[in-house]
């Protein structure tokens, strides 16, 4: 199978505004052949310039919900090794030590967009139940059994408030979380999250077995969208997309304001090995 | 014939174990759970909460001979039981451990013994029931989880 070449990536991490020298996108469609070939033999770096067949825009793009850095590799991604490996070859991740573009290495290449959650719970059973749960409704799972692992997962050490740069972490489309947890309760975790200018539009669920009306009331004011009762129910799952289709919406608008408040900066390059220039990103509309 | 006898039984014991309070709505929910993909889902749910409860009997039965009385870690204890007790379905484990914690509340020692004791019972009549269904339910075969978890 020909290798693909990239021409470029877009970084749809959750909402995290996303700098003008970010973007760039996947041509899985059209084979290297169809543009002349690189002069200096470098496969896995492709210039985006002005000699780039106008005919290769308008074509499939895959939008990978996850940020442009490596992912820490604890994802229980329900990646197909087939799509992984044309992803690898794609971007020639053999040469990854040559700089190449780091890859999410457990990505899902997908066609149709999973939303990935993030579980919290600190009881073996329910996080089984709630991975199952989540799984039967389409979505991606990592199940943690702690808030401070939580915060781990998304980049954000509990005592600090913007992710520390060499951190790992990839998108999440929402953060369901058991209230009673040992340590950081529901709660807690809730308003580190909302606390942090990174994380603060994901949406969070809090489940307890537990109907306290106060509970209930002091989560929902502390900026949980959902309130879930234990045992959660496969009728509960479907109260979970709107609130993230919710959180996309606003975040593609911010996205869109900021593209155009950054319009001039199309042709700023990247740091390092990077030569590429940068066409106007194209985005698809979900919601 | 001995097919359909064996998956009769199964209702039967299965309806048994609702009528009698063992088992509530959320079993249900946990059978609708599992399909071809997970096609054990149920077992292995209910393997986790007997491998955990023994571990959390444990730690409880030593907490309650503990001098003097810690009744917010009993309390804790009992909540974390009750939990997974209700994850399962576990309708009497989970009405007991309500008992339970009330006497916590209370402060109240000899009442959480008499109500553990009881704990332990439906626990371990809750086991037994339970892995006479389950086997009864590999006799009938696996298509017929899929089958009758459809309702």
């Amino acid at each position: 199978m020909a290798s693909k070449e990239l021409i470029g990536f877009v970084d749809c991490a959750g909402p995290i505004p996303i700098p003008s020298d970010r973007f760039a996108l996947y041509d899985l469609e059209h084979p290297p052949h169809h543009r002349s070939p690189p002069s200096n033999n470098q496969p896995n770096r492709t210039s985006v310039t002005e000699s780039t067949p106008p005919d290769l825009l308008p074509c499939v793009f895959f939008f990978f919900a996850a940020s442009p850095r490596l992912v820490r590799g604890k994802l229980a991604t329900t990646e197909k090794s087939s799509d992984h490996e044309d992803f690898l070859s794609f971007t020639g991740a053999q040469s990854k030590e040559e700089g190449a573009y780091p890859l999410p290495s457990s990505m899902a290449v997908a066609t149709e967009a999973q939303f990935h959650v993030l579980a919290v719970d600190d009881s073996l059973l329910d996080r089984k139940l709630i991975e199952r749960l989540l799984k039967t409704s389409s979505f991606q799972v990592t199940a943690v059994d702690s808030g401070s692992k939580a915060l781990e997962f998304l980049g954000l050490h509990d005592h600090e408030e913007s992710p520390i740069s060499d951190q790992l972490d990839v998108a999440v489309n929402l953060i369901i979380t058991d209230y009673c947890m040992p340590g950081m309760t529901g709660y807690d975790l809730l308003k580190k999250i909302k606390e942090s200018s990174y994380l603060r539009d994901i949406p969070v669920v809090i489940m307890s077995s537990d109907n306290i009306p106060s509970r209930i009331n002091r989560c929902l004011e502390e900026g949980a969208d959902e309130f879930l009762l234990k045992p959660v129910r496969l009728s509960d799952m479907s109260k979970l997309k709107p609130h993230i289709l919710k959180s996309r919406c606003k975040e593609h608008y911010e996205q869109e304001q900021h593209l155009q408040s950054n319009s001039s900066s199309n042709s700023h390059k990247r740091k390092a090995a990077d030569d590429e220039i940068l066409p106007s990103p194209i985005r698809p509309r979900h919601c | 014939m001995e097919y359909s006898n064996l998956r009769r039984q199964t209702i039967f014991m299965k309806k048994n174990l609702f009528d009698q309070g063992f088992l509530d709505e959320q079993f249900n929910q946990l059978e609708e759970l599992q399909d071809e993909s997970s096609p054990n889902f149920v077992e292995e749910v209910v393997d986790l909460f007997f491998k955990d409860s023994s571990r959390l009997l444990t730690n409880i039965e030593q907490a309650i001979d503990k001098y003097p009385q810690d009744f917010y870690r009993l309390d804790s204890l009992v909540h974390q039981f009750k939990g997974s007790g209700s994850s399962i379905g576990a309708l009497r484990v989970k009405n007991e451990c309500s008992v339970f914690k009330a006497h916590c509340n209370d402060r109240s020692l000899e009442g959480c013994r008499r109500s553990f004791q009881k704990i332990k019972r439906e626990h371990a009549t809750l086991k037994q029931k339970l892995e006479s269904y389950f086997q009864l339910l590999r006799q009938v075969g696996p298509r017929e989880h899929a089958v009758s978890s459809r309702k």
